[in-house]
């Protein structure tokens, strides 16, 4: 299993639990569209997977490990791209991916070849070495942080809110990707809001409202008989406000 | 990862490697270089010869030094942020904490201001008949021991590291243990050596322990309970501020407590100005009072939009600069007990310096609030120019005035009646906000 999280909890404040016994269980080929309305705790969940904040209690394992700085080969197995895109700014997108490549021990001339072929992917034209990732529009630092999450080729992938900012053809290429990727036996978990393209990628569903998690399958979408956007909608609760003459 | 840590040195270089970059890069090397040998050269001559004069011991000599180019160290790359080097390691990268160390202290020692201190320290200890290998390195790591401290308040201010704080303020009662153990025991030269390679080694292993710990900074949900004055604080340009006024104010008080103790001065006639100047609150009001409202210019600007006179600015002004004013009244009190200058009229002297420049401050804030990211300048340019030197003349003027009044017998009288102007001024006058802040409302209005 490549990811499993048992009873998870974890609040900011005293009796306001973002997250209440959250479990959730990921394995090889699949693709977790994790779902939620804004402040619901995606990032939250994410970054707990992560280890940048810790849970109150219950247990995060990947790869049956716990992610800390001991487990440096369960960590090497997982590539990221957090809410908070680490890209650095002073670095051309060759460089940063070469960084990121040396951090996770892959060789130089894999390195080069594999960020050939992202670049060449994700990227409309191959960026210019010279330019750094500073003079770049949002969208271009998050299929940079995309291209460092893959340059390791890992076995599970997690990216929190990959469409945020990009562009129609790019979020499908993306998309195509993905299912690509998982197709291989990669895991892959992402958090987003646009259930246009979750819809796309998604073998599985889990959706936060309030503090609870409650995962699906393809299967049970199908047998509610709803559209993959109604059934995710009436999980979220979502009620449409009437609209008032705004005076 | 044994490629890493040649790819950042490459990447570093290579960030230097434009034209201007270059000729800073080379600039500051040269500088580093010459530095380090000429002012080697310069202080093993000094102290050769203030030893064979025997002026002062060569602990004393050593001590001085290493203080200043300690606090200089400490204040060095605090101001005005905070330089990350070669790039974040976030906390999911697969990197051991060993790693993690090795990779910052690579970057920690390839700087040019250790280069300088280095060198210096070689130089001093060939060129120097007095100062022995074993004096020099203790020397060095007392400086070292400041730069750790440096690298910790900068680890705190990029990093969420819940006991920065306390790492800080241990490390401060440390420096400060040392010097009292200095100066009030008379301790020997093996208990100071003792002690600077304890500090030296606690502050190494916090530093190690802090930078190993990788904990990304997120965002916090929680409503803030602190209070006002902690608000105030806790914000980046006011501790900046505030380290670089009693940064300049300790140096400078050190320097001269140090040498006044070592003459066995208790008269003052000789170095009268100097203790009067470097104790009384004018640096501190010089970096943070002046530019008070400048670095918190919300507060300014929230206040003077729906007031229309400013008694909410100085409630905020009173608020914030007087528990910094008693704290700072504490070390001018500790420097009178440690040097023996106790006297009434200083503090007197002290209390009316404060006060009066209590007053400058908030009007020269208000007037001309330095309303611009450089937050470690009084703005000179504009319209504030005037403003902003004829704050500073008055508060040298005061201090003439005062230490006028000191070879009077209408001292006392006189300080009341500084006193007595300045209170009235600041509770009693109402005064519009200057013609910078007003240029500013009308840009905020427009957005």
């Amino acid at each position: 299993m490549h990811l499993k999280i048992s009873e998870v909890s974890k609040s900011f404040k005293k009796n306001e639990p973002v997250l209440s016994s959250v479990n959730l269980e990921l394995n090889s080929g699949e693709c977790l569209c994790l779902i939620g309305k804004n402040g619901s705790g995606k990032s939250t969940l994410i970054n707990m997977i992560i280890d940048v904040i810790e849970a109150d209690s219950g247990q995060v394992l990947v790869f049956g490990e716990r992610f800390s700085n001991k487990e440096v080969n369960v960590k090497k197995k997982v590539g990221v791209l957090p809410e908070f895109n680490p890209v650095i700014d002073e670095f051309s997108v060759q460089d940063y991916l070469e960084y990121v490549g040396l951090i996770y021990g892959v060789s130089g001339e894999l390195i080069k070849e594999r960020s050939e072929y992202l670049m060449d992917y994700f990227f409309d034209e191959k960026p210019d070495s010279k330019k750094t990732i500073a003079q770049f529009s949002k969208g271009m630092k998050l299929k940079t942080g995309i291209c460092a999450a893959l340059i390791h080729k890992p076995e599970l992938l997690i990216l929190d809110e990959p469409f945020d900012g990009m562009d129609t053809f790019s979020s499908n290429s993306l998309v195509e990707f993905l299912n690509e990727y998982r197709s291989k036996g990669h895991a892959i978990l992402v958090s987003s809001h646009d259930m246009l393209f979750m819809e796309k990628i998604a073998s599985k569903v889990a959706v936060l409202k309030e503090d609870k998690l409650i995962a699906s399958n393809l299967k049970e979408i199908e047998e509610s008989g709803k559209s993959f956007e109604a059934f995710v909608t009436e999980r979220m609760g979502y009620n449409p406000k009437e609209i008032k003459e705004f005076k | 990862m044994t490629q890493l840590i040649p790819f950042l040195i490459r990447k570093k270089w290579q960030a230097s490697s434009r034209w201007p970059k270059i000729l800073k890069f080379s600039l500051f090397t040269l500088g580093a270089l010459f530095g380090g040998v000429i002012n080697g050269v310069g202080i093993a001559a000094i102290t050769d010869l203030l030893i064979s004069e025997q002026q002062i011991s060569i602990s004393q000599i050593l001590f001085v030094y290493t203080l200043i180019v300690g606090v200089m160290f400490f204040l060095l790359d605090i101001f005005p942020v905070p330089k990350q080097v070669g790039g974040e390691i976030t906390p999911y990268y697969p990197i051991t904490t060993m790693e993690m160390i090795r990779i910052n202290l690579t970057f920690s020692f390839l700087r040019h201001f250790m280069i300088y201190v280095i060198l210096m320290h070689a130089i001093l200890t060939l060129a120097s008949d007095s100062v022995t290998i074993l004096q020099s390195t203790v020397s060095f790591l007392n400086i070292m021991s400041f730069y750790l401290l440096n690298r910790i308040v900068i680890s705190s201010m990029g990093f969420k590291v819940q006991n920065g704080v306390i790492l800080v303020s241990v490390g401060l009662v440390l420096v400060i243990l040392n010097i009292f153990n200095y100066w009030l025991n008379h301790a020997t030269l093996v208990s100071i050596i003792t002690s600077m390679i304890t500090l030296f080694l606690l502050f190494g292993l916090l530093y190690l322990v802090e930078s190993s710990k990788k904990s990304k900074r997120i965002s916090n949900t929680e409503k803030s309970k602190k209070s006002l004055f902690m608000k105030l604080l806790s914000k980046r340009e006011t501790k900046g501020l505030l380290l670089l006024g009693y940064g300049f104010k300790l140096l400078f008080l050190i320097g001269i407590g140090t040498i006044l103790v070592a003459k066995g001065e208790t008269d003052l006639k000789g170095m009268f100005w100097a203790p009067y100047l470097l104790g009384s609150p004018l640096i501190l009001f010089t970096y943070l009072g002046m530019n008070f409202f400048g670095i918190n210019r919300s507060l300014f600007f929230t206040h003077t939009l729906r007031e229309i006179d400013i008694k909410g600015l100085k409630k905020v002004y009173f608020k914030f600069i007087a528990p910094i004013g008693m704290f700072d009244f504490l070390i001018f009190l500790l420097f009178l007990k440690v040097t023996n200058l106790y006297s009434t009229e200083f503090i007197f002297f002290h209390i009316t310096m404060f006060w009066s420049l209590f007053f400058v401050g908030f009007y020269t804030s208000v007037r001309a609030p330095v309303v611009r990211m450089n937050f470690l300048s009084i703005d000179f340019q504009q319209n504030s120019t005037t403003v902003s030197f004829l704050a500073i003349m008055t508060s040298f003027l005061i201090i003439s005035v005062s230490f006028g009044a000191t070879l009077w017998e209408y001292f006392y009288i006189a300080d009341m009646l500084i006193i007595l102007i300045s209170s009235w001024f600041f509770f009693g006058v109402n005064y519009k906000p200057g013609e910078a802040s007003q240029k500013m409302f009308a840009k905020l209005r427009a957005l």
